[in-house]
Formats: C-alpha cells, structure tokens, sequence
C-alpha cells in the first residue's frame, strides 16, 4: 500500500524523476525474480486475421 | 527491421502484482521494454492515477516503458547513448516505432490489457509519440488521449478491451 506521504512525494517529483523512480523499481523487481528463480514466461503470440 | 529477442514475455512479481518484460533491438541498440499493472486496489494510489489520466482505471490498465538495456542493467536509467553511437535517422525512429507498436500488440493479445499509460520525459520522446501515435494501429488501440495531470507529456492509449460495447464502431 502507498501512504499519503509517498503518494505525496511521487506528486513532487519531475516526469522524469519518477519515470526513473519506476524503471528502478522495476528492475529491483526482475532481479530479485532472477535470482529467486520465479520469472515466468508467457508466449507472445500474434492475433489470428479475420 | 527490428528484431525481437524476445519470443516470450517474461513475467516477474512486481509488488503485489506481476510485470512483464519483452526485449528488441534496433541497429546496435538493444532495448527493454517493461509492462506494470496498474494498482487498482490502494483506494489513494488509485485515486491520485485516476485523477491524473481522469477517468477512473480499471484492472488490466498497464504502464509501458522502454529504455536502452545497457541502461536497464547499469541502473543509469534514460541515459542517452554516447555521442558516437546516436543515430539521427528517421529511419531508426521509425523501426522503433515499429517495435513499440508490435510489442504493445503482442502484448494486449497475450494479457488483454484494457489501456496502456505512457509518460514522454523529454521534448524529443514527445515528438516522437505525437508522430508514432497519429496511426496507431487501429485494431488495437481505439482511442489515444493525453492525460491532463502530466503536463500534457502523458498518453492515455485504450485498447479494445477498455470498453467492449465500442468495439465494434472503432474497427470501422
């Protein structure tokens, strides 16, 4: 859950502050999967015409 | 051409929810490209991104990203390229626009995403979604909109899923 203070905080920060801000998360995130060994994967697939 | 070295998203738990991940290449450049659910269910998170895209945000609405993957894994996020490895051909943002737009495919048929939410950090980017997202691929996505609360940087693309009801009139 975000609190009303890190909610105030994002609002406080530039666009690109908080795009980095998420891209770091983002990637604590993948890492820590990797390393815990639960990334999943999920075929890309393109959609069928007609 | 861009090639996808990527065949699979991979998907990795992100908070309470999972994001997922596609990679791409384009000339030298390879790239990371990263899709985050949305939080639907913190009643105040949810209320400040509703506010700032202003509609209220179903589930299935992601955030998209992309940055150069050297970036990605040195943490230095956004970094332009060094200077002798920029390219300035219309024909390198085009194949990325290609890329962005197939990914993004590829990605509402596997997850049927209802919107996808994207902010442009600098003038340039902005340039550049403006002309990406003047053809969106209409099949996909039905409506793009900028979203009030970003300063006129952030875009609103919903998809099909968003509201099935108008499914049928946006393939016209």
């Amino acid at each position: 859950m975000y609190s009303k203070h890190d909610i105030s905080t994002l609002k406080k920060m530039t666009v690109a502050e908080r795009k980095a801000e998420a891209m770091r998360q983002l990637k604590e995130s993948f890492d820590l999967a990797e390393r815990s060994g639960t990334v999943r994967s999920r075929e890309a697939k393109e959609a069928k015409a007609g | 051409m861009p090639t996808y070295l990527s065949k699979s998203f991979l998907e990795f738990p992100h908070g309470a929810l999972t994001a997922h991940r596609f990679d791409f290449r384009i000339e030298q450049h390879d790239f990371v490209m990263l899709f985050s659910e949305v939080i639907v269910n913190d009643p105040d998170y949810h209320a400040y991104r509703s506010e700032e895209v202003g509609f209220k945000i179903p589930p299935a609405c992601y955030d998209v990203k992309f940055d150069r993957l050297e970036n990605f894994n040195s943490g230095n996020f956004y970094a332009p390229p060094p200077a002798e490895l920029r390219s300035r051909k219309r024909r390198f943002a085009d194949e990325l626009a290609e890329a962005l737009e197939t990914i993004i495919t590829l990605h509402h048929n596997a997850y049927r995403a209802r919107a996808y939410f994207a902010i442009a950090e600098t003038e340039k980017l902005k340039r550049f979604y403006d002309r990406f997202l003047q053809h969106p691929p209409r099949d996909v996505i039905y409506e793009v909109n900028t979203a009030p609360g970003e300063g006129g940087r952030g875009y609103v693309l919903k998809t099909r899923y968003f509201n099935p009801e108008k499914n049928d009139s946006c393939r016209a």
